[in-house]
């Protein structure tokens, strides 16, 4: 087993830099993803882990020892693709072989007909015969071995490509958007199916992804990239709670972090669409809150809350999602119970933040309550309180 | 109204389709005439006095007949087999490899693809002289080892293959050329096909650069062989030159008529209408 | 400079590395080599020669059998290629609804393309013997002196013409049909709506405009065929009677290689190239934009 070491790796092609300096450390049989946007360079870092492409600058260690000089085929390393890759000229049995003929029989031993007659080959041949057998059956996938690509169905081709990737048992798997070609139902049960393999290979899995579910459910620590950077790893609990980055607090969650701006006016108040209230020790100039969806709720009370409008509302059966704007044309999304007092559309309604929820980002938009110099906030998040300029009355958060 | 329209339309395409059978059914039936039969006066369809066993005798006795197939056969498959070697490697690389000067390498291919065979007879003629390698297999098969319709058809294909599945093979340890040979060209086997047989028929055909480097009759090819034999028999004995010419052109009818799909997809695969 | 990427980087170079020397050695090469030979006075076995200038190229405009030769290929491909193409359409048509017989009729028409193109001269030859031949047959069946087709000054050039028309309506047709077979079924429909129920103005509004790139390629091709035309004149006619089927490689190949002067074949080789080029160079512009795989 394996453990894959990053350090200060970067990339460029031509003028752009696709990686600045990656540094990241995958323990030793861990599920980890790469969790981003397209063109954010997580696919690209996935190629240089396996070899497919070289850094232009930095280290590479996968269980500690060097891989410069080290190619594909000599790396512990499988990866399974996002279009699987199979190849459309070989059978299911064919395609799962074609890593262990090309490792386990000398070149010799390849070629047709000849190959057969040179010493061992049938012995090998057998035991490679057998082991795709065990896999295939392993995997649900037996029934197929004579089958081309073309004749099997989407999640069919996802477990061949599963299966010729954890064949030559390798130390790392790496996975590039595996389930982004799955329906919506294969892909939620291929999920359980993948993070129980993994278990039971106990492999380290890098594991690339858009989709910020994916990576919540079934990785052990998600790492955010974006522009070539990654912001924060961390277990998935600590990203959704205490993202670093206003970038990452907008990435992770579904819907979408309320983002406010706001202005710190005189030291420890700040200004929130209208509503003034006092902002933590340190922080000052422009900066942003972040409320999630959920804890962003309407409520009776005029005072202390936002004045909003409702422009939309989505019903998800289990919760509502109520679209509304505020002064100054900020877009916010709350996320409703179903047996709460729906709002309609047109509605003037109060928003209200749930207490000991907000996050405060800093003009470069960095977490505040996570900044290193200073250390924890002096204030309580629990006892800060907003204020609407008009009325004199406050809030809790 | 319909009716009569359908019956126009294939009285107008038999008509055709006799045309272009003519010289085929003359072919056959005058080679199986007797000299006396063919200078008769009056041409029938049907031999009137069989000659065919003289006339096939004739061409077998007479005329290395059955060396010129062969040759035939050798330089096509030589050539068509140096071609994909030559080919394949090249257009993996343009198809599939980022690098210096592969824009300027396709543009030469795209302008070599101008090029008609006469323009560089005189020079490659030269060439071949000065290696001393005129009038001899090779004289006919090395100048048509680099063929740039084949680099541009196979790199046409390649490109649409995913670079996914190279990258797949590459992590399941194969070397670029086990891919070229055991990924690309099992997957472009189509146009590999249609490829064969552009060759094929050009070079079966040949006639002009045969005919400028060969004197020695034992490297004749099926072309320049009957034409050949033509010249040679001043031309009074039809019954065995038309024989020659059933025996050079039959095989091929047949491979031709077993293939016709392949054949005809091959011939349009040029042109860009599939 | 890392292993791994060293060979990366070498490794397009050696596998284009056999093609680009051979298309030096025999494309690339010998078109410089032409170029240069046409401007000097060098002829097959001298061991030295001088720079001429245009004296090759002035020769060979005073030269009456080389503009003969010129306007004969102009000719010939008068006579070829708008006959082949209309009869390639039609024919194209005509068979694409022809029910069960489609493929027996495209075979048909395909077969003269595919026999051995010299065999298939030396039975014409014979066919339009005039004493011995089909064509004897015909003469006397319309009543008309069968004259010697081939040796007859008006008539040989045609008649090569004819010949060249039969081998190729065949390739026109399933190029044809390729490009009608790609008109979707609806277009006829929808141009039905529109009032185009006569065959002409189904054809004027619909399958002429969509075959027009097809049309196109098929007149370029056929050009660049008929520009190349050696077997037929080398193997019937030998330019004659009277160099009246005097072509271009006709002549480049008796000046090269008959009387090996060189650097006049060299000449019209160039010439050559520049009229064939023009055609060339849109077949392969159009090569580079149609060729694509699914």
């Amino acid at each position: 087993m394996a453990s894959i070491t990053m350090e200060n790796i970067g990339k460029s092609f031509g003028q752009t830099d696709v990686l600045k300096g990656i540094n990241l450390n995958v323990h030793d049989g861990e599920f980890i993803s790469l969790l981003g946007s397209s063109g954010c360079g997580k696919s690209t870092l996935l190629r240089i882990i396996s070899g497919l492409e070289r850094q232009s600058s930095g280290r590479l260690l996968i269980g500690d020892k060097d891989m410069d000089n080290v190619f594909p085929k000599n790396r512990s390393v499988s990866m399974v693709f996002q279009s699987y890759a199979l190849y459309p000229h070989l059978t299911v049995f064919e395609n799962m072989a074609v890593p262990l003929v090309m490792r386990k029989l000398t070149r010799l031993q390849r070629l047709p007909l000849v190959g057969r007659f040179i010493g061992g080959t049938s012995s090998v041949r057998q035991e490679m015969r057998d082991r795709i057998h065990h896999l295939a059956e392993t995997l649900d996938i037996h029934t197929l071995l004579n089958r081309k690509p073309a004749q099997l169905s989407g999640g069919q081709r996802q477990r061949v490509a599963l299966g010729r990737a954890m064949v030559r048992e390798p130390e790392v798997f790496l996975m590039d958007e595996p389930l982004s070609n799955l329906d919506t139902k294969m892909r939620a049960h291929m999920r359980t199916e993948l993070a129980e393999i993994h278990r039971n290979l106990g492999a380290t899995f890098v594991y690339v992804t858009h989709d910020q579910e994916e990576a919540m459910t079934m990785s052990d620590r998600v790492a955010l990239m974006i522009d070539g950077q990654i912001l924060q790893v961390a277990t998935p609990r600590e990203i959704y709670r205490s993202p670093v980055h206003r970038k990452v607090a907008e990435f992770i969650g579904s819907p979408r972090i309320n983002i406010l701006p706001g202005i710190v006016t005189n030291p420890e108040i700040m200004e929130v669409c209208g509503i003034k209230c006092p902002a933590p020790k340190g922080l000052h100039g422009k900066c942003f809150i972040g409320i999630r969806p959920s804890r962003l709720i309407p409520s009776e009370q005029a005072s202390g809350t936002w004045k909003a409008r409702v422009t939309n509302v989505e019903d998800l059966g289990s919760s509502f999602l109520i679209h509304s704007t505020l002064a100054g044309e900020v877009r916010t999304i709350s996320r409703m119970d179903s047996r709460s007092v729906i709002p309609q559309v047109g509605d003037k309604i109060y928003l209200k933040p749930q207490p000991d929820c907000a996050m405060f980002f800093d003009s470069e938009g960095w977490n505040h309550n996570l900044s290193s110099e200073r250390p924890a906030q002096d204030i309580p998040v629990s006892a800060l309180t907003f204020s609407e300029e008009s009325h004199e009355s406050a809030i809790a958060i | 109204m319909k009716i009569f329209s359908g019956i126009f339309r294939h009285l107008l395409l038999l008509t055709g389709s006799v045309f272009m059978l003519i010289p085929f059914v003359v072919m056959l039936s005058t080679s199986l005439k007797s000299q006396a039969d063919i200078f008769s006066g009056t041409f029938s369809l049907l031999p009137g006095e069989w000659g065919a066993t003289a006339n096939y005798l004739q061409v077998f006795t007479k005329l290395p007949i059955l060396d010129f197939m062969l040759n035939g056969v050798i330089v096509t498959t030589s050539i068509f087999l140096i071609q994909v070697i030559v080919a394949l490697p090249c257009a993996y690389a343009l198809a599939k490899f980022h690098f210096k000067g592969r824009k300027l390498l396709f543009n030469c291919v795209l302008w070599c693809l101008l090029i008609p065979p006469q323009a560089v007879a005189i020079p490659v003629f030269m060439e071949l002289y000065s290696f001393g390698m005129l009038n001899s297999y090779a004289a006919l098969i090395v100048p048509w080892t680099i063929s740039v319709l084949g680099i541009f058809l196979m790199r046409q294909f390649f490109m649409a293959i995913p670079d996914d599945i190279i990258d797949a093979a590459r992590m399941d340890g194969m070397g670029e050329v086990s891919i070229l040979i055991r990924i690309m060209v099992p997957m472009a086997l189509p146009a590999l096909t249609a490829f064969g047989i552009l060759s094929f028929i050009a070079h079966w055909n040949d006639f002009f650069w045969p005919l400028i480097c060969l004197q020695d009759v034992k490297y004749f090819t099926p072309p320049l062989g009957i034409a050949y034999f033509k010249t040679d028999d001043s031309g009074i004995s039809y019954g065995p030159l038309m024989a020659a010419a059933c025996i050079i052109t039959i095989p091929l009818l047949i491979t031709f008529l077993a293939a016709r799909k392949k054949f005809m997809q091959g011939v349009s695969i040029q042109a860009g209408v599939k | 400079m890392n292993l791994q990427s060293l060979y990366k980087r070498l490794l397009p170079y050696s596998f284009s590395a056999p093609a680009l020397v051979l298309m030096f050695l025999f494309l690339i090469g010998p078109i410089i080599a032409v170029l240069f030979l046409s401007f000097t006075d060098w002829q097959l076995g001298e061991s030295s020669f001088k720079l001429v200038g245009l004296q090759n190229y002035r020769t060979l405009f005073e030269d009456d059998l080389f503009l003969r030769s010129i306007g004969n290929t102009a000719l010939y491909i008068l006579m070829t290629v708008p006959t082949t193409l209309l009869l390639g359409l039609g024919f194209a048509m005509l068979i694409l609804k022809s029910g069960r017989l489609r493929s027996f009729y495209q075979t048909v028409y395909f077969i003269p393309f595919m026999g051995t193109a010299v065999a298939m001269l030396i039975v014409w030859d014979f066919v339009l013997n005039p004493s011995l031949g089909v064509w004897a047959l015909v003469a006397q069946w319309i009543g008309i002196e069968p004259i010697n087709l081939l040796r007859n000054e008006m008539t040989a050039l045609p008649v090569l013409a004819f010949i060249s028309i039969w081998q190729n309506i065949g390739f026109a047709v399933v190029l044809f049909m390729a490009g009608l077979s790609g008109i979707p079924q609806e277009m006829y429909e929808a141009g039905e709506l529109d009032g185009a129920d006569d065959a002409l103005s189904r054809f004027s509004l619909v399958t002429w405009p969509l075959v027009s790139h097809v049309t196109f390629f098929v007149l370029i091709l056929l050009t660049v065929h008929s520009f190349q035309v050696f077997e037929s004149v080398a193997v019937l006619t030998r330019g004659g009677p009277n160099d009246s089927t005097e072509v271009l490689t006709y002549t480049m190949y008796k000046e090269g290689f008959d009387f090996f002067r060189t650097n006049i074949a060299s000449a019209i080789t160039v010439i050559f190239l520049l009229g064939i080029g023009t055609f060339a160079l849109v077949k392969a512009a159009w090569l580079e934009k149609k060729v694509h795989y699914q």
